[in-house]
């Protein structure tokens, strides 16, 4: 690999990507064991109770679709597309912050609802 | 279920292929997802230093990549019984491997996509010392945005192939191309603008 002052190639960006790290430590697997045994919903951290969550959910869905529909519209115009959706895009992460364990998936369907409208 | 993982590699369980042999993985999840936790050691085993190592360069804190990775592999064991070989074990893998990814940055409210010095006290936290290129590194991994960087490091550090990295993001084959070609040229740009 070339000294970090050189120009670089893509070979030597994959070698410095594949470049070894310090291997798991001796307890990994115990703490993967305890963590099995605690069961699978207990790998997030921060869990609130069922009622709460479920009220938070509601209210921050509620929250995202009046965004949507009433104050995002008009940021997002064909004027300023790209950075603005980018802004949008932040909105709704910290919007979705609070809906724990929401899937990927439904994250980037409202990203994109909210690009698109 | 009782469980138990152990250290070694070696099983009392004959498996059905080898540890080089990733195609065979899926089969061995399959053995989990039917009770069998020997076989869970061995995906342990192959995978644990592969996935630290993902999310150490993801998150630039040792700490949270081991935690991580425990809970991908908790996430992988719970839904072995639910698993179908559709996608390459690898991209299973890596796709529950991202889920947490998103959820992490999601929970910490960072996005990675900031400026080099604002995890000052993560770097100080990494147990072993780094030497100079690895910290150079990742100052610049740091700076790309999660998804091109994600890819990148699938592709790069993980081996996985163009068609599995656009299973694992969910998008098309050309797409993907496109956002790997582009993160590692990013990443050479700030790499050779910040040398050492």
């Amino acid at each position: 690999m070339k000294t970090p002052s050189n120009k670089l190639s893509d070979a030597d960006i994959d070698a410095l990507l594949r470049s070894p790290l310090p291997p798991a430590p001796s307890d990994f697997e115990q703490r993967l064991q305890r963590s099995i045994e605690a069961g699978p919903g207990n790998s997030s951290q921060n869990k609130r109770p069922a009622i709460i969550r479920l009220f938070s959910a509601s209210l921050m869905v509620a929250a995202a679709a009046v965004a949507i529909f009433l104050g995002l519209p008009a940021v997002v115009s064909t004027t300023q597309p790209v950075q603005e959706a980018s802004i949008i895009e932040e909105e709704i992460f910290v919007l979705c912050d609070y809906l724990e364990n929401i899937d990927p998936e439904t994250f980037e369907a409202i990203t994109y609802y909210a690009s698109v409208h | 279920m009782p469980i138990s993982i152990s250290s070694t590699q070696a099983s009392a369980v004959p498996m059905p292929c080898t540890d080089q042999d990733d195609d065979c993985f899926s089969e061995l999840l399959q053995q989990v997802g039917a009770g069998d936790t020997a076989a869970f050691d061995k995906i342990v085993s192959r995978w644990k230093n592969p996935l630290i190592g993902f999310f150490q360069r993801s998150t630039f804190n040792r700490e949270d990549a081991e935690d991580l990775a425990i809970a991908t592999l908790t996430k992988l064991y719970f839904s072995a019984p639910n698993y179908r070989p559709i996608a390459s074990f690898p991209t299973y893998l890596f796709t529950i491997a991202r889920n947490q990814l998103i959820n992490f940055h999601r929970r910490n409210r960072s996005r990675p996509t900031t400026s080099l010095n604002e995890h000052p006290v993560e770097m100080a936290e990494l147990p072993s010392p780094m030497n100079e290129t690895e910290e150079w590194l990742e100052r610049g991994l740091k700076r790309l945005p999660e998804k091109a960087r994600t890819a990148l490091l699938l592709y790069a550090q993980q081996g996985l192939s163009y068609q599995e990295i656009a299973n694992a993001l969910g998008q098309s084959l050309p797409a993907t191309k496109v956002l790997i070609h582009r993160a590692r040229q990013q990443l050479k740009s700030i790499l050779e603008s910040s040398a050492l």
